[in-house]
């Protein structure tokens, strides 16, 4: 799975097309820990042990909804939106996230940056990747 | 706002489920300084973004060298919090902030109120990134969120936290969420014994029988304006859409004492005697009465019974004492647990009926009204028994033989059915 940076309202640094995250989905016992140390050793990718990036990203959209709940202006956020509609094609998975302000998708996507970011600084990598046991039910 | 700025940018209310947790957070919502959405998690998500980072810095090596880290491990050790480097510090304050602002500027609130039922199992990480964080740690009678959960879970305990304690003993549901109480209060008390100055305690039952006065120690506690008007807004703005809440507070309009004591419908027998040692100690050190024997035949505390019940148990009891009994127990004690003055002992072979107190072999007690009901044959006894609305005690030594109460119960409904014929 790749994502796209441009899908993020503020980039922080990139502004090309080119991925910055990658994730590996598997079930567990899968040899999902040898993918990720032979793309940790690449010299393009950063891949940490099991971070549990993407559940932390379902986590704060969970909080965020409920901290915006009682916003009026919430629910229909175009940004919110459009980023879901540029995510994901299927209206089924797309119906599975909850629309947040455009405030609160940067923020998500701000602070997950923030953590790619610093494990990528090390080596200079330009792509983060992700290998967590419960990608695969995070929402998308 | 500063780190150094002793003005608390968040407060956490601390409760067990059932406790009151959501008539606060509506209250404390209500108030103009104070922002405090339903239950959002921001303690468990600043708890698990500490996680991330920790893994995503573990083969970082300046990290473990980083001084706030190592200012965290000064804590005592059951608080340690993983230190992780001042970046990570400042991006997970960063984001929780953001959330807390973005709540808190609808309406200009400065404080940002969280109220989540895990927040016990997250305070020190919390802590660690906002050390002004003050905490109102709100507690209720075990009995009463034990009678609250069961009757709030009818098809599932898939909320409020129990799943975990009713797998454990999915044959003793008193007992599981006994002990989820003995949890959630016994880290909200160790908590408070090592951090008294930034806690404040409040009782459910002091909330709801003195609200002004119970609210303007909160206010105190969390130096901003005592503003009573919330009893009236706290109930007029909440939203039940606006989040996951106790589901009766929409349809609330003011503070009751009405759920005070509904915990005397739960079987104290089901809890096993190491357990209610344990509560005990604990409900004497939040100022409670203590577990005993007696306690599903104890009068509930602090209710008045409707004047329309009293007059019917009244009225019912005094035309007992004509006809015949067939009763084959020396006496009884009728017991309106909702009311001191509605006692009664039944001595039927003497055929007497006398207002008051006495020496008996069996006590049947509940509320007048469900006295009246059951009298009256309005409700299926073995139901007003099964839910606990009808209780008895039996004064006998354990080696007696047991009496048979269902049969005592409704002869006692079949002699008022024949004096009375059946109620229109």
């Amino acid at each position: 799975v790749r994502s796209n940076p441009a899908q993020c309202e503020q980039p922080i640094t990139e502004a090309s097309d080119e991925p910055d995250l990658a994730l590996v989905a598997a079930a567990a016992r899968s040899g999902t820990t040898l993918v990720r140390s032979l793309l940790d050793a690449h010299p393009e990718i950063g891949c940490p042990a099991e971070a549990g990036l993407p559940a932390l990203i379902s986590h704060a959209r969970r909080v965020w909804a409920t901290v915006c709940a009682s916003d009026d202006a919430a629910p229909t956020d175009p940004l919110g939106a459009a980023v879901l509609g540029a995510a994901m094609p299927d209206a089924a998975l797309r119906a599975r996230v909850t629309p947040l302000p455009a405030l609160a998708d940067r923020e998500i996507c701000r602070s997950a940056r923030a953590m790619m970011k610093y494990y990528r600084r090390r080596d200079s990598n330009r792509m983060y990747c992700d290998k967590s046991l419960d990608g695969g039910d995070a929402p998308p | 706002m500063p780190e150094s700025s002793k003005q608390p940018e968040l407060i956490l209310i601390l409760g067990a489920a059932r406790s009151g947790t959501t008539l606060l957070r509506s209250l404390l919502d209500a108030h103009p300084e104070i922002g405090c959405p339903a239950e959002a998690g921001l303690p468990a998500l600043i708890s698990h973004a500490r996680r991330v980072w920790a893994t995503v810095c573990a083969s970082d090596d300046p990290s473990p060298k980083d001084p706030l880290g190592a200012a965290a491990l000064e804590m005592a050790p059951t608080e340690a919090v993983m230190p992780l480097p001042m970046h990570a510090e400042r991006e997970i304050r960063r984001t929780a902030r953001a959330m807390m602002k973005f709540y808190c500027r609808r309406d200009g609130q400065r404080i940002y109120c969280d109220k989540s039922l895990d927040t016990a199992q997250h305070l020190p990480a919390v802590y660690h990134s906002f050390p002004n964080t003050k905490c109102i740690i709100l507690v209720r009678h075990v009995m009463d969120t034990i009678a609250s959960g069961l009757e709030a879970s009818p098809w599932g305990f898939n909320a409020f936290g129990y799943g975990p304690f009713v797998q454990a003993s999915p044959d003793n549901t008193v007992m599981a969420l006994a002990r989820y109480w003995e949890m959630q209060v016994s880290l909200a008390l160790k908590w408070e014994a090592n951090r008294s100055e930034s806690c404040h305690r409040v009782r459910y039952e002091d909330l709801v029988t003195n609200p002004a006065e119970t609210l303007s120690g909160v206010f105190e506690f969390l130096e901003v304006d005592h503003d009573m008007s919330v009893l009236v807004r706290g109930f007029s703005q909440f939203s039940a859409s606006s989040g996951p809440g106790d589901y009766k507070l929409a349809f609330t309009r003011t503070v009751s004492t009405g759920s005070v004591g509904r915990g005397k419908q739960v079987p104290v027998g089901m809890i096993p005697p190491p357990l209610i040692e344990r509560l005990n100690e604990l409900l004497e050190q939040l100022g409670y009465l203590r577990l005993t024997a007696a306690w599903n035949a104890e009068p509930r505390p602090g209710n008045s019974v409707p004047e329309s019940s009293r007059r019917q148990l009244v009225e019912l009891m005094e035309s007992m004492q004509d006809g015949e009994w067939t009763f084959d127990i020396e006496s009884v004690a009728i017991v309106a647990d909702d009311d001191t003055d509605l006692r009664w002992v039944v001595e039927p072979r003497s055929a007497i009926v006398r207002q008051g107190d006495g020496e008996v072999d069996v006590a049947i007690t509940g509320a007048a009204e469900d006295l009246v009901r059951m009298m009256r044959g309005e409700a299926n006894i073995g139901v007003l028994m099964r839910s606990g609305r009808i209780r008895h005690i039996t004064a006998g030594a354990p080696s007696d033989a047991p009496i048979d109460m269902p049969r005592v119960i409704s002869s006692f409904v079949d002699r008022f059915a024949a004096h009375h014929g059946p109620e229109s």
